[in-house]
């Protein structure tokens, strides 16, 4: 919080000496803004990106144009809109691991996490589900925990890659219940599917879009949320709090976000805009469709969310030595 | 030109071979790991040692019987291709999309003994209309048409 | 019949004169778009993919089979036309597809890929409407061994690649191996062979290098000697199959077919080995083995055969699991969950209409590419007609703009560079660049496995060998070494005796 305000008095300041930016700020946009999307085009968070980047482009009168800059776990992306000229101009798709996980993975990294970016606002959050196959023996969350506790690191967990918030989130989750099990890596959420309903690995988290599909199909079992709430679509199946297990929870989410040292009244136009696309039904679906349920949070919840999780991450890639050089 | 030995099996057994060492060496601070339990060092030391081998074959084989010597080689296109491909990663921003795409045409047509001033300026045009017609205006790719040298953003 | 019902529904779905627009479109689009140089069918996918999104659902997806089909196509004309392949499966194409164009057959070249193309997407289409819960669950029995063994067969096949040094062949796969590696471990994070480059963490792109080792080098080895005027030395002949090409295409056609809706059901790579099985099949069966890499058609007829069979049943994962196998899948069900269709086990039961639309655009999509792109290959070979110092700029600026758009990255461009470099000396040293390019898509996948396999099986190396299916794949490449490596070592003994 008191980073959000030094930042803002920051910018302020800096306005006050120099008028010119800001007679630039009060006409902001006056030209196409780039819309920096961390993945290839055409997934689900690209299709996103696109549905924001529409929606402001309506508000504003201006393009807003979508830049897909893969890699590095969207190291990349957000590196380069950290270094670009904070004039609002360039934004970017933030994702959780790039803003609270990525500054304690890479030893070496660009740029310094959510600190170096000014938040215009939450996009969207989703608590993950714990699923087990449909054929597994554990029906129950309390099962596997028992059998984990009575076979230590027999069972395999699949996650998306190394690092990744449904890897650290469920290392966290493993801890909190004082058991063990392997970790089995794979390159992507595709395969980290594939290899889940393959039986493969005894159980993995996924978002509900991804779940969903596959408890409907008979594929696979929810256990547990990790969220504050159960989920309306699954109300049987229990959150990890219910389940006494406590400080677990873990969560995907994505904020739109810009360079830290951003003009205030930029930021402000940014945001009286971002809020009115999520607002409006039609996007709201649009983005439902795409998978993701819209999720709005006020600048100080959401910066507080940030330094919660941005310790918790560093806590766990501490712990399990997970750094990479 | 005839030789003993076989030119290109030497040069391209010495070239594996150097490949092989090259990227033997990076793997050196990589964990090994065993067999059973592979670190992430075991692969890629396991594959440069068996380039670094199998360039030794092609070397041992290339002494052993005779061939020809690579002759023709197009030192002028080399350079001027790849500076071509240079000029554009490096220009495409500062300079923008279409200057930069311009710039690495026209410098790469140099690269023809068939180079005339009319043609490759013909060409250049062409392909820079092409270009912003078909990817800026029918495709909407996120190109800059112009950088911040030449007075764009 | 039940079936009968289903793709009545889906026909009178997709074949509403609107959707036939299109489709048409689509295809259209997709195969310009796709026949630039440097611009391969993910590249082509994801630039068109944003004009479909306003469009009604079942006319966007139509219109996407057009354009995928298109994308394909136009990727393998360009890797017929300019020996410049952009993806995996077109590099096997443009072996013997360029040196049919070379010798004035590209317009026989074109249409056997596009009459393979079509036979075999509508065989793999059939297969997908009626057998596809089932073949999905088949896909599944494939586990970390069984996809390592599969790889192991696919390396020792792609020896067969080249057309000359065995020795060579080898080391050339070796090393697309090691540069496949690059990127970070995925199982440690451990960063190898990036040279402190962060653009380096998820490895070397493959369109850069392929555009690289193929099309730089390509055209610096044809600007060394510039007396011929233009790309094709011999007069174009004509431009459709002579009855006795006809024949000879049709086995590899059937066999590719076959191969290809086989291996496109794997959702951890198959797709990607078809097309090249299938030519290693095709030399190994040929009875004029001698003409492959030098245009034999049939090493055109099998691979785009079981490209295309293998692009077609590679939606099957997708439509009943919901997972995409490759980066185009993925671009493909991106454009689905925005139309508001989230592929999964219970599309067809949810939305019959949906389901079966899809599957009926596929075949109406591969229809109109035939009917698209039969009148186009004319144009297409006098294309070749243009002088080489003409066109040869242009190759390279597509390049640029393709390399560079997939990431938004220059660092792509300079890898580009780099690989036109390395891949002139080592076309100079008689080394063959198609091996390479296998290695190095194949490396990751086959490294990936038996560590996973090691894993989930706490290090017990017989995995390998009492998982049935694993163990059967190991006995064929077993075989396949010593199919390989007989006319090897016999060469060798002669050419030791003449001594």
């Amino acid at each position: 919080m008191f980073r959000f305000i030094a930042s803002a008095a920051c910018a302020l300041s800096l306005l006050a000496a120099l008028p010119h930016p800001l007679a630039a700020a009060q006409n902001y946009p006056s030209r196409a803004v780039t819309v920096i999307v961390p993945f290839a085009a055409g997934g689900p968070t690209d299709a996103a990106g696109r549905i924001i980047a529409r929606a402001m482009q309506g508000l504003s009168g201006e393009p807003f144009v979508v830049e897909n800059v893969a890699g590095a776990g969207s190291t990349i992306g957000a590196a380069k809109v950290a270094h670009t000229q904070p004039d609002g101009y360039t934004l970017l798709l933030a994702t959780s691991s790039a803003m609270v996980v990525a500054p304690h993975l890479y030893a070496k990294i660009a740029y310094d996490g959510f600190r170096s970016f000014a938040p215009i606002g939450l996009i969207t959050e989703a608590p993950f589900i714990l699923l087990v196959p449909a054929n597994s023996r554990f029906d129950s969350y309390d099962a596997l925990v028992a059998y984990a506790r009575a076979h230590p690191g027999q069972l395999n967990y699949g996650t998306p890659g190394l690092g990744t918030v449904q890897h650290l989130g469920l290392e966290r989750l493993l801890e909190a219940s004082g058991v063990k099990a392997t970790h089995v890596p794979y390159k992507g959420t595709a395969p980290s599917l594939i290899g889940f309903l393959g039986g493969e690995v005894d159980f993995i988290v996924e978002t509900p879009n991804a779940a969903m599909p596959m408890i409907k199909g008979d594929r696979a079992r929810p256990l547990a949320v990790t969220g504050p709430a159960r989920l309306p679509a699954l109300p049987d199946v229990p959150t990890v709090a219910d389940l006494g297990v406590k400080g677990a929870d873990m969560r995907s989410w994505f904020a739109l976000m810009a360079p830290r040292d951003t003009p205030a009244p930029v930021l402000a136009t940014l945001r009286s805009m971002l809020e009115r696309s999520l607002a409006d039904p039609a996007n709201v679906k649009a983005l439902r469709e795409a998978g993701f349920e819209v999720a709005t949070m006020d600048l100080p919840s959401l910066q507080k969310m940030m330094e919660q999780e941005y310790g918790q991450f560093g806590q766990i890639i501490k712990a399990q030595n997970l750094v990479i050089r | 030109m005839k030789t003993i030995i076989n030119s290109r099996d030497v040069l391209s057994g010495l070239l594996f071979i150097a490949l092989g060492l090259l990227f033997g060496w990076q793997t050196q601070e990589l964990p090994m790991g065993t067999a059973v339990r592979m670190g992430p060092g075991y692969f890629p030391l396991l594959l440069s040692a068996l380039l670094g081998l199998l360039g030794l074959i092609i070397l041992i084989n290339g002494l052993r019987f005779p061939g020809e010597m690579p002759s023709g080689i197009a030192w002028r296109a080399l350079l001027i291709i790849t500076g071509a491909l240079v000029f554009f990663g490096f220009g495409v921003r500062p300079l923008g999309f279409l200057p930069a795409l311009g710039v690495s045409v026209f410098v790469s047509a140099l690269a023809s003994r068939l180079f005339t001033f009319r043609t490759a300026l013909l060409n250049t045009a062409v392909m820079v209309v092409f270009a912003w017609a078909v990817f800026i205006k029918g495709l909407g790719l996120p190109l800059p048409l112009l950088g911040p040298w030449l007075g764009g953003y | 019949m039940e079936l009968f019902d289903n793709l009545a529904l889906g026909f009178s779905v997709a074949l509403s004169l609107q959707n036939i627009f299109y489709c048409f479109v689509g295809a259209l689009l997709g195969t310009l778009i796709g026949v630039l140089p440097g611009l391969g069918p993910v590249a082509t996918i994801a630039m068109l993919l944003p004009l479909t999104f306003g469009l009604p659902p079942v006319s966007a997806l139509i219109m996407l089979a057009g354009i995928y089909y298109g994308a394909q196509y136009g990727g393998s004309t360009t890797a017929i036309l300019i020996n410049l392949p952009g993806e995996s499966s077109s590099v096997v194409t443009a072996i013997d597809g360029h040196q049919m164009a070379r010798k004035g057959r590209a317009g026989a070249a074109l249409a056997t890929a596009a009459l393979g193309s079509f036979f075999a997407g509508s065989v793999a289409t059939l297969l997908l409407a009626l057998f596809a819960p089932p073949l999905a669950n088949l896909a599944l029995q494939f586990g970390p061994p069984e996809y390592f063994s599969l790889m192991v067969l696919g390396l020792i096949a792609s020896v067969t690649l080249a057309s000359g040094s065995v020795v060579k062949a080898i080391a050339m796969i070796v090393l697309g191996l090691i540069l496949g590696l690059s990127g970070q471990d995925i199982y440690t994070g451990t960063p190898r062979f990036t040279f402190d480059l962060p653009e380096l963490s998820d490895g070397f792109d493959f369109v850069a290098l392929a555009m690289g080792m193929f099309g730089i080098s390509e055209i610096i080895r044809n600007l060394e000697d510039e007396h011929q005027r233009s790309l094709v030395a011999a007069k174009v002949k004509s431009l459709m199959l002579t009855k006795e090409e006809f024949k000879r295409i049709i086995a590899p056609v059937l066999r590719g077919t076959a191969l290809g809706s086989f291996l496109g059901i794997l959702p951890g790579g198959g797709a990607m080995l078809s097309s090249f099985a299938s030519y290693s099949i095709e030399k190994k069966l040929s009875r004029h083995p001698q003409e492959f890499g030098r245009g034999a058609i049939e090493g055109v007829a099998g691979p785009e055969s079981a490209n295309n069979a293998g692009a077609q049943t590679s939606f099957i994962p997708m439509l009943t699991l919901g997972i995409p196998s490759n980066p185009v899948m993925a671009l493909m069900i991106g454009a689905l969950i925005i139309q508001g269709i989230t592929p999964g086990p219970n599309v067809v039961t949810e939305k019959p209409d949906l389901f079966w639309g899809v599957i009926a655009s596929m075949w109406v999509g591969n229809f109109m590419l035939v009917l698209l792109n039969l009148p186009l290959i004319g144009m297409w070979v006098k294309l070749l007609t243009v002088p080489y110092h003409v066109m040869f700029p242009a190759i390279i600026a597509f390049c640029c703009i393709g390399v560079y758009s997939v990431n938004n990255n220059v660092f792509d461009v300079y890898t580009m560079a780099l690989f036109g470099l390395l891949g002139y000396a080592l076309v100079k040293l008689d080394c063959e660049p198609a091996p390479l390019l296998l290695g190095f898509v194949i490396g990751p996948m086959l490294e990936e496995y038996l560590r996973r396999a090691m894993l989930i099986s706490r290090g017990d190396p017989t995995v390998f060998v009492t998982r049935p299916i694993s163990a059967v794949l190991l006995l064929l490449a077993l075989a396949a070494l010593v199919v390989v490596l007989l006319p090897a070592v016999q060469k060798g003994r002669e050419e030791a005796f003449k001594e």
